[in-house]
């Protein structure tokens, strides 16, 4: 080995890095033949030792506790936000849903105004008071529902609603202050929203 | 919690990411230190470590999902994030200075002075190490990198070239370099009376 090898092999001799042992024992031979490499080798293995020194001495150091306090804060801080700005995506949606709901009511409703009524035309009115449908029990056995609960308040009592059974996010039952399993927000939950003849609903169950 | 201990970084990571409070904690009490080290051997300043360790982690609320598995381990994942940072902030504060051993210095009692010849080899270790800390800051960017990372916090060339974005190859002849110029400094210190010990 010359003074050239011997430099490229002289930071893995002193940091002790795995090199095959026939290239350490020539580099070892190398500087006990030449000066100014073993100065250079004793230079590495000196500047190793006082790395090895402030490695130990850094070893305990670590970031004050308040730093990690703080962090969980921020953490439980965006959960809070995330959760609000879920919640008033919710809103907006199943008011979205509700308005649809309304128009869609309305525009059938009218076309069965225009349209005579006759047996032969299939249409069957299932339609039933409100308070027929107010103290109106499951249809099916299994079926677990809340009571209806008022979306908007109209003195002018309903001369004729229909039922509509749809989806919607767990999460809106929060919206009408039922309580909700966190780990089952995402998921979906039937119900029933009452209709008045306009189409619009008045009243909104939960049904399981 | 105790269910976590057995989980990998990236597992933790992605946990946290979807805001579990117990990944988070359990990633931070595995990782803080060797940011914060990393931070303090980089800016000399625990100020600044400090408030790039509280960045680092506050990143990885915000977004884990910039980490590719593919591309490292989350501990060169947040040696790059803290990389990036302790230069934004040194560049924004030139005004930078090792408190650390200004701090080491001061906190020296009395009884432990007079108590020779222990101290006496302490206080030599103490300023080798200082020195070795002036000499590690007074490195080119580049080098100082190569030797916190691969020297201090004991590496592999291949996660130091993830952490730093460059090849192996480069980490390694920088090292090389950056050690070579150490030895230099730490060798002159050595043939020099300590201005410590005057």
């Amino acid at each position: 080995m010359n003074c050239t090898e011997f430099e490229n092999v002289v930071v893995a001799l002193a940091r002790n890095e795995g090199i095959a042992r026939v290239v350490r024992r020539a580099g070892l031979t190398h500087a006990a033949r030449c000066v100014r490499c073993a100065r250079r080798l004793a230079s590495e293995t000196m500047l190793s030792a006082a790395i090895a020194a402030a490695v130990a001495e850094d070893a305990t150091k670590e970031t004050p506790l308040r730093v990690g306090t703080m962090l969980v804060e921020a953490l439980r801080e965006r959960k809070v936000a995330a959760r609000r700005l879920r919640r008033t995506w919710l809103r907006r949606a199943i008011a979205g849903a509700i308005a649809a709901v309304m128009l869609i009511g309305a525009v059938a409703l009218g076309r069965k105004v225009l349209e005579p009524r006759s047996p032969e035309n299939g249409v069957v009115t299932t339609a039933l008071s409100l308070e027929e449908q107010l103290v109106a029990g499951p249809e099916n056995a299994d079926e677990v529902m809340t009571d209806f609960i008022p979306v908007i308040y109209d003195p002018v009592p309903i001369a004729m609603s229909s039922l509509l059974r749809v989806e919607m996010p767990r999460e809106a039952m929060t919206v009408f202050g039922l309580p909700v399993n966190e780990d089952r927000m995402d998921d979906f939950v039937q119900a029933d929203l009452l209709l008045d003849e306009y189409g619009q609903t008045r009243a909104v169950r939960f049904v399981e | 919690m105790k269910a976590l201990t057995n989980l990998a970084d990236d597992e933790l990571l992605r946990l946290a990411g979807s805001g579990s409070e117990e990944a988070f904690t359990m990633l931070y009490q595995r990782r803080q230190a060797a940011v914060y080290r990393f931070a303090l051997q980089m800016s000399g300043s625990s100020f600044l470590a400090e408030e790039v360790t509280q960045d680092v982690f506050m990143t990885v609320l915000g977004d884990s999902t910039s980490y590719d598995a593919s591309r490292g381990t989350v501990a060169s994942y947040l040696y790059g994030i803290a990389r990036r940072l302790v230069w934004r902030r040194m560049a924004q504060s030139r005004s930078h200075f090792p408190l650390a051993v200004v701090e080491e210095a001061a906190s020296r009692t009395p009884e432990q002075l007079v108590a020779f010849p222990q101290v006496e080899r302490d206080l030599a270790r103490d300023e080798t190490i200082r020195t070795l800390r002036r000499a590690i800051l007074a490195l080119p960017a580049g080098y100082r990198e190569a030797v916190v990372l691969c020297d201090l916090h004991e590496m592999s060339y291949a996660d130091a070239a993830n952490a730093l974005g460059c090849a192996v190859g480069t980490v390694r002849s920088r090292l090389h370099r950056a050690r070579a110029l150490l030895a230099e400094r730490m060798a002159a210190r050595a043939e020099s009376p300590s201005r410590c010990l005057a």
